[in-house]
């Protein structure tokens, strides 16, 4: 699938999500995971599986949790002091789908954008802000700033734990001796960071950078971006009609 | 030696302080259960919040805990909500009381504003997840026993690492000293 304008594709994903939400019926419930499972199949993202399969345990727990302690009333059976109500069980299944929804989601929107489009397109999502005089330009440049750093400070974390390693670093035993021997790891990686850091903005102070001024690559909108969109908007009101009226 | 940091030094290091949000994790990592019992993302926040004001804090509060889910996975997405309230939360009250605290010491200052901190964000991140993210099945021991029981030794862990990296950095001089020594 070709997608051009992030915009429209976090527009598309905060639409979904609302739908998700909105959902508050069997029938509603139902649409929306159809409607996911296609999105999903149609962006080929096989990451969906994986990120359904690390939250298993957890959706596994939630809903325990919420069939034994969600209420007291009417209980199907009992089990020690844990009563085990249908209410519960309902809440837990509610509460379980729109975690599996959202993941779901959030790991198409992740494999149809690469972080830098991404960033770009919550640069241009906050835009409206600037009316509020938020500085919406410099948080797209810390943003994009950030993203760069990722792999040069990987790189450093790597050379100074190798570095503790030759020199026999150990982790202590004990809480208290455990945070200790955290801190050879992580000072030196914090100064070598905060230098880059400063260097960096005597640099960007040298070019002339100036504050507050939006520095966005322009994106086009595709066929596609506003097809997944209009799909998105009609599922948010078929949710709410199902839920009205079903 | 610096006097004051300039709006550029200040974005530069809420950028640092978020891409540090994603790298320090995948160290606590490298040991089993580190990762959530230490919480190594509130880290760069706090120091964030203290070394730039309470802006930039907010910000990597924001943002670092979604870019290291984004990127890494950690933390799961239905934890990460709640996780950028908690953050955003340490790196404004560390921000905010370390700007208003002045005690004559600079030690002082920061144990202060990491108290506040620590203890005012896990208690507006706890009234979140009750009233929005976790409405109906969240109660007042499960807000204690996460936030509080199972986070003691990150708590440490915190208290421990947070005025040493300050203090290190002043001495660097890569931040602006607190208070100017003046000789006599």
């Amino acid at each position: 699938m070709k997608i051009s304008s992030p915009l429209l594709t976090l527009c598309t994903y905060i639409i979904l999500i609302s739908s998700v939400l909105a959902a508050g019926n069997l029938s509603s419930g139902l649409f929306m995971l159809i409607l996911i499972a296609a999105f999903a199949i149609a962006t080929k993202s096989r990451a969906s599986v994986g990120a359904l399969k690390s939250i298993s345990a957890f959706a596994l727990i939630v809903l325990l949790m919420n069939t034994f302690l969600y209420s007291d009333e009417k209980p199907l059976f009992s089990f020690w002091i844990f009563n085990a109500t249908e209410a519960g069980f309902l809440q837990g299944v509610r509460v379980v789908y729109s975690i599996a929804a959202i993941t779901v989601l959030s790991s198409i929107l992740l494999n149809l954008l690469t972080p830098i489009e991404l960033t770009d397109g919550i640069a241009l999502l906050l835009k409206p802000l600037s009316i509020m005089r938020i500085p919406v330009g410099d948080i797209a440049v810390i943003m994009s700033l950030s993203l760069r750093f990722i792999p040069i400070l990987k790189r450093e974390m790597n050379e100074i734990l190798e570095a503790c390693r030759f020199r026999g670093g150990t982790s202590g035993k004990g809480l208290i001796a455990k945070a200790r021997s955290f801190i050879p790891f992580i000072v030196p990686m914090f100064v070598s960071a905060f230098r880059r850091a400063d260097a960096l903005a005597v640099a960007m102070d040298a070019r002339g950078y100036r504050k507050g001024v939006m520095r966005n690559k322009h994106y086009s909108y595709s066929k596609t971006d506003i097809l997944m969109l209009f799909i998105a908007i009609f599922s948010l009101v078929l949710t709410i009609i199902f839920r009205r009226y079903l | 030696m610096k006097k004051n940091l300039t709006h550029t030094g200040k974005s530069a290091i809420a950028a640092l302080c978020i891409a540090l949000s994603v790298v320090l994790p995948m160290l606590f990592h490298s040991i089993p259960d580190a990762g959530s019992v230490y919480s190594p993302i509130h880290i760069p926040s706090l120091l964030c919040g203290l070394v730039a004001g309470w802006q930039y804090g907010l910000l990597a509060g924001l943002l670092g805990p979604l870019f290291s889910s984004m990127l890494t996975g950690m933390p799961p997405m239905a934890y990460l909500p709640p996780m950028m309230v908690e953050c955003a939360m340490f790196g404004l009250i560390t921000g905010l009381c370390f700007r208003f605290v002045k005690t004559g010491r600079c030690v002082a200052d920061i144990y202060i504003s990491l108290s506040a901190a620590m203890v005012l964000g896990r208690v507006i991140a706890g009234i979140s997840r009750s009233l929005i993210f976790a409405r109906g099945s969240y109660s007042m021991a499960m807000f204690l026993s996460s936030y509080f029981v199972v986070g003691i030794p990150g708590i440490i862990l915190h208290l421990v690492l947070v005025p040493i990296l300050y203090l290190t950095l002043e001495r660097a001089r890569l931040i602006p000293p607190r208070y100017s020594k003046v000789k006599p």
